[in-house]
């Protein structure tokens, strides 16, 4: 199918069946949109992005498995679809939604304020930098998580593991067993195996305390763990899409290609 | 749908919480509230009921299965990714006392697992009104009590005095 060039490629997840088809039916009344797929959880929707990311992912929130705020976390920070939260949330969290400027439909909604939140979401400029650190911190608000101050001295590295502090946990991430790392904002998002540690940190704080020789930064704000690389391939613009095993695909943008010259000789 | 609805409400009104219903009308009732909630679940929410013939037309207080039910609906079915399924079964006690016995399992998460969840808002509200309910209603007769359930999750189990059979309300 040809899309047109102001197309706006749509997927969803609710675990709701009528939820989904409401949302289709919707969908399907206006003009120039495309829904690329349909799922009903978190896993399932996260799976399909990576492998063709639409412009926009509309997510409900509690969902079994993987959350709305769990798929977010998982996405790349650099190559963000833009994002509708339809959730049946309290005030509390609209307020922390309203806070950091996510997008959302208060369930039940009508076709007005959802035609108001896709014609939003159509003029955004795409890939904000800033979108992934503004939903963490409103997920992180409405799970009522607190945030230590930052803190130069407690994620030490210590016989190759790192200090992860989360809230009120801690958990010891064994360097080498780190997949990836994106800069969200304020925090950054380890990927190991198939969790995701958040922890308040720079890129600059984090990059000196990873090994060079094993983790480049591959666009503005993704690190990579360069050994866990399984295939490179090329797209256009000068950019490179790094694929992970079967399950994360990367975006390598042209800025920092020579990261992975190592891996094209 | 939305005769299922109206009707559940309607119904939901009429039950004052003082009063007993038989076990039939109360099964009826949460197969009310399971199809309303099976349009949310879909494929994903499997039930069965047993109810033994000895058992029916015991009285029991009205709306006591519902909020049992909407526990394993929130912590074994919308937490699982495939679903699960829910028991409810009401037949005569196996102890001595010849109580009646009402039970409603689901297929896990273990209960082991669904502490980790404790604290949440809103958690063990259900079970805790239930209990307060059975005291209300029969003193030290009536219990509440969890068990692992051959399903996998939890076995809510509520044993209250045979009463009421085959009498007219």
């Amino acid at each position: 199918m040809t899309r047109g060039l102001n197309s706006l490629t749509v997927m969803l997840a609710d675990d709701e069946p009528l939820a989904r088809d409401y949302l289709e039916e919707l969908l399907k009344g206006m003009p120039d949109i495309e829904v690329v797929g349909s799922f009903k959880n978190g896993g399932e929707i996260l799976k399909a992005c990576r492998a063709d990311p639409p412009k926009l992912l509309i997510l409900d929130i509690e969902m079994p498995g993987l959350t709305g705020f769990d798929v977010v976390k998982k996405l790349q920070a650099d190559d963000m679809p833009s994002i509708i939260f339809a959730t049946a949330y309290d005030n509390y969290a609209i307020d922390a939604f309203d806070l950091n400027a996510v997008d959302y439909l208060l369930k039940p909604f009508d076709s007005d304020r959802f035609a108001i939140a896709i014609e939003r979401a159509r003029t955004q400029p795409l890939a904000d930098a800033s979108l992934k650190g503004r939903l963490i911190s409103a997920s992180r608000q409405i799970q009522k998580i607190a945030d230590e101050p930052f803190s130069q001295t407690s994620d030490r590295v210590d016989a190759g593991r790192l200090a992860v502090r989360d809230g009120r946990e801690t958990e010891l991430v064994v360097v080498s067993d780190i997949d990836w790392v994106d800069a969200a904002g304020d925090y950054m998002c380890l990927h190991v195996g198939g969790k995701t540690h958040i922890m308040r940190s720079t890129m600059k704080e984090l990059l000196e305390k990873l090994p060079a020789d094993a983790f480049v930064r591959i666009h503005r704000s993704t690190i990579v763990n360069i050994h866990r690389v399984t295939s490179v391939s090329s797209l256009s613009k000068g950019e490179f899409r790094l694929q992970l095993g079967t399950e994360t695909s990367l975006k390598v943008s042209r800025n920092f290609r020579k990261s992975i010259a190592s891996l094209l000789n | 749908m939305i005769n299922k609805l109206s009707e559940f409400f309607r119904q939901s009104l009429r039950a004052e919480p003082e009063t007993e219903v038989t076990v039939s009308e109360e099964i009826a009732m949460t197969e009310l509230y399971l199809d309303i909630e099976k349009t949310r679940f879909a494929d994903r929410l499997t039930v069965d009921i047993q109810v033994a013939d000895t058992a029916k037309f015991r009285m029991v207080p009205s709306m006591i299965l519902q909020p049992l039910v909407e526990n394993s609906l929130k912590h074994a079915i919308a937490l699982s990714e495939s679903g699960g399924h829910i028991r409810i079964v009401a037949s005569e006690s196996e102890s001595d006392s010849g109580g009646l016995l009402l039970k409603v399992e689901d297929s896990g998460p273990e209960a082991s697992d669904r502490g980790m969840r404790q604290g949440a808002p809103g958690s063990s509200l259900g079970l805790e009104n239930t209990k307060a309910r059975l005291t209300a209603f029969y003193g030290d007769a009536g219990c509440l009590r969890i068990e692992q359930a051959d399903l996998g999750g939890y076995s809510v189990l509520v044993e209250i005095p045979a009463h009421g059979a085959g009498r007219l309300q």
